[in-house]
Order: structure tokens, then sequence, then C-alpha cells
């Protein structure tokens, strides 16, 4: 419900980064990353950029790019750190992460899997 | 001719937020106020819990205040004030979860240094509230009986990611036919270091276990 206000605040960074760019003809790619415990949905995000560059030509209205990022997590216990296990259960129909460790079950603090971060982006620009 | 040129940035679009949670986090450190943040669905019974637990804090002299977060209007927070406490009403318009800056901008209007408990209650979402820390010593998630015995499992994330879950509205169990003790298991499958805690808001049942589990007794 909230992946409009996050793809407003890219939009606006990408606008931001194309005003420092005088030979710019547009903006060929987003590169976003987007962590698996956050709860932005990817359809929502592209959906949200889709009706936000509607009008803005400089903008590819295919442009945005997601990439999901893997969660990672440290164990207070016995110093694991990697991947969460995931529960595949009959009643799931997706992965669910469990929140404990992998190795020793014990507590475990999320390291990676809840940002959402603009990596990078693709100009193409006039060559002067 | 064209040039394409790959330009690096690595903003974090929630970054932002996480640091005005820290922030936040820190204002209430320095004034000894320890701060809670309770979310769950609209109807679970927060507003009440809330309640329950400022009358039995204020017995012990415990001084108690609270950040009321709606989409619209003040129902929750007349009932706050009518506990004789501060409180702060915060409406999000049209957002589905309060943030940080609502929260620090309601924190400006608080007299923190006579305050020991802040409670925030978050816009009833089992959702989008995770995506945004406040800058809460814990976050608490209600669910209820009377939600179903899905409502653990159907929110893993939000569940793992929990320091406490209360099910609340316990004495109406049986009558909708539903087991608790469903709930408390699919929570220990999603992440079995978060407590569970039973509670029944209307005739207070179980809000002691919850305030030893806040640290508060």
């Amino acid at each position: 419900m909230h992946e409009f206000s996050v793809i407003s605040s890219i939009v606006e960074l990408v606008k931001g980064e194309m005003g420092k760019h005088d030979n710019l003809n547009f903006v060929k790619e987003i590169v976003l990353e987007v962590g698996e415990l956050s709860f932005l949905s990817h359809d929502a995000l592209r959906f949200g950029f889709r009706a936000l560059v509607e009008n803005e030509p400089d903008i590819k209205d295919d442009a945005l790019t997601i990439i999901p990022i893997q969660a990672k997590v440290k164990c207070r216990r016995c110093d694991y750190e990697g991947a969460m296990k995931a529960g595949e259960t009959e009643e799931y129909h997706i992965a669910i992460p469990q929140f404990s460790c992998p190795e020793c079950n014990g507590p475990i603090d999320v390291l990676h899997g809840k940002e959402c971060v603009v990596r990078n982006l693709v100009l193409d620009l006039e060559d002067e | 001719m064209h040039l394409v040129q790959d330009v690096e940035l690595g903003t974090d679009i929630l970054a932002a937020n996480r640091k005005l949670a820290e922030d936040n986090h820190k204002h209430l450190r320095s004034h000894g106020v320890k701060c809670f943040d309770i979310q769950g669905a609209i109807g679970s019974g927060k507003t009440l819990i809330i309640e329950g637990l400022i009358d039995i804090l204020k017995e012990k002299g415990v001084k108690c205040g609270v950040i009321a977060g709606d989409v619209a209007g003040d129902d929750d927070y007349r009932r706050f004030s009518g506990h004789g406490i501060p409180v702060i009403n915060v409406n999000t318009g049209k957002e589905c979860h309060l943030d940080a800056h609502l929260v620090d901008h309601a924190l400006e209007k608080l007299d923190l240094a006579g305050l020991d408990v802040l409670f925030i209650e978050n816009v009833g979402n089992l959702v989008c509230p995770a995506d945004f820390p406040l800058g809460s010593d814990m976050r608490i998630t209600v669910v209820s009986v009377t939600e179903g015995d899905d409502m653990v499992r159907k929110h893993p994330i939000l569940m793992g990611t929990s320091d406490i879950i209360v099910v609340n509205k316990i004495s109406l169990a049986e009558a909708m036919g539903v087991d608790p003790a469903v709930l408390e298991r699919d929570a220990g499958e999603i992440n079995p270091h978060v407590p569970v805690v039973f509670t029944d808001a209307r005739t207070g049942e179980g809000l002691d276990v919850l305030l030893q589990k806040l640290g508060l007794i």
C-alpha cells in the first residue's frame, strides 16, 4: 500500500540526478534493489512507476529494473552469518522465512533484506 | 552520437525513515522514556490493551503518554485522554502507517521530562508498518481470536520481526471456534524466540503478563 510514496521518492531522486546532465536524452534504466523482507510489492512498484513517468518523456516507462535481495541474518548465539532458512510446507505457496538460526535455532538479527536501494541509473546522453 | 553512462547511486529510499527512527529512539532514551509501538489489525483491541496497561501503570505511579495514530478522527485520542494522561493525536490522512517523521513531530508536542512510558498506537494494518520503524524499544503485534486462527501464519514476516505477539479477546475463543494454541504454534514455527501473550483486554486478563514481557513490572 505504500509503494506509491516509495516510488515517488525514487522518481524525485532520479529527476535530481537528471538535472545534473545537460546532455541527457533519456533515462534508460533505473536499477532498484528490493529486500525480500520489505513489504514492497514489485508489481505495485512497477505500476506506480509507469503511472508517475507517463508525463515524463525523459524517463522510459520500462526503465525500472527490480532486483530482489535475499535476506541475510546473523545468529546471536553461534555467530552464523548467511541466508535465512525457509520453511516450505503444504500450507504455504511461497517459501516463508524462519526467524531463527538455520544452524542452531538461536535468535537472529536481520543484516540485509529490508532495504530498497536505488543502485544505479543508466543514462542515454548526447555525446558532446 | 549517443553515449550511455552508468551513474552509481546506492541510495536507500527507506533509510531516511530508519535514520529518523534512530534519532527518535535516542531522543526518548535521553529523557529516560521507554517506548512501545503497538501494531495490529483494525479491531484487534490495540486501544483497549493500551488503556488497560495505562490504568495498571498509573496505579503504580508510572507516568504514561500515548501517540494515537489513525487514518482519521480522534476516537482513540478521546479514549486515552479520558485516563488523564498526555495524548497526541496523529491522523495520517491517506497513509496506511505511521512513520518516524510523524512520530518526531508528535514528540515535539509532548513533555518527555514528565513521562516514564510512551505507547504509540499504529494505524490498524498488518503489512505497511513493518517497513517503517518509529524509534520504539519494542514492537508489539496484536491479533485477536475473532480474526480467526490463521492470522499469525498469514503474516509471517510481520510476526517474525515482532518483539512480542499478543493474542487478544481470549474469552471469545470458544464462541468463535478458534483454538488459541494454533496461533501460538504458528508463531513458534515462524520465530521460536518471540513471546506470545494471551490477553483479554475487556477483563484485564493477561495484561500483567504483558507488562512483565515489556519489562515494566
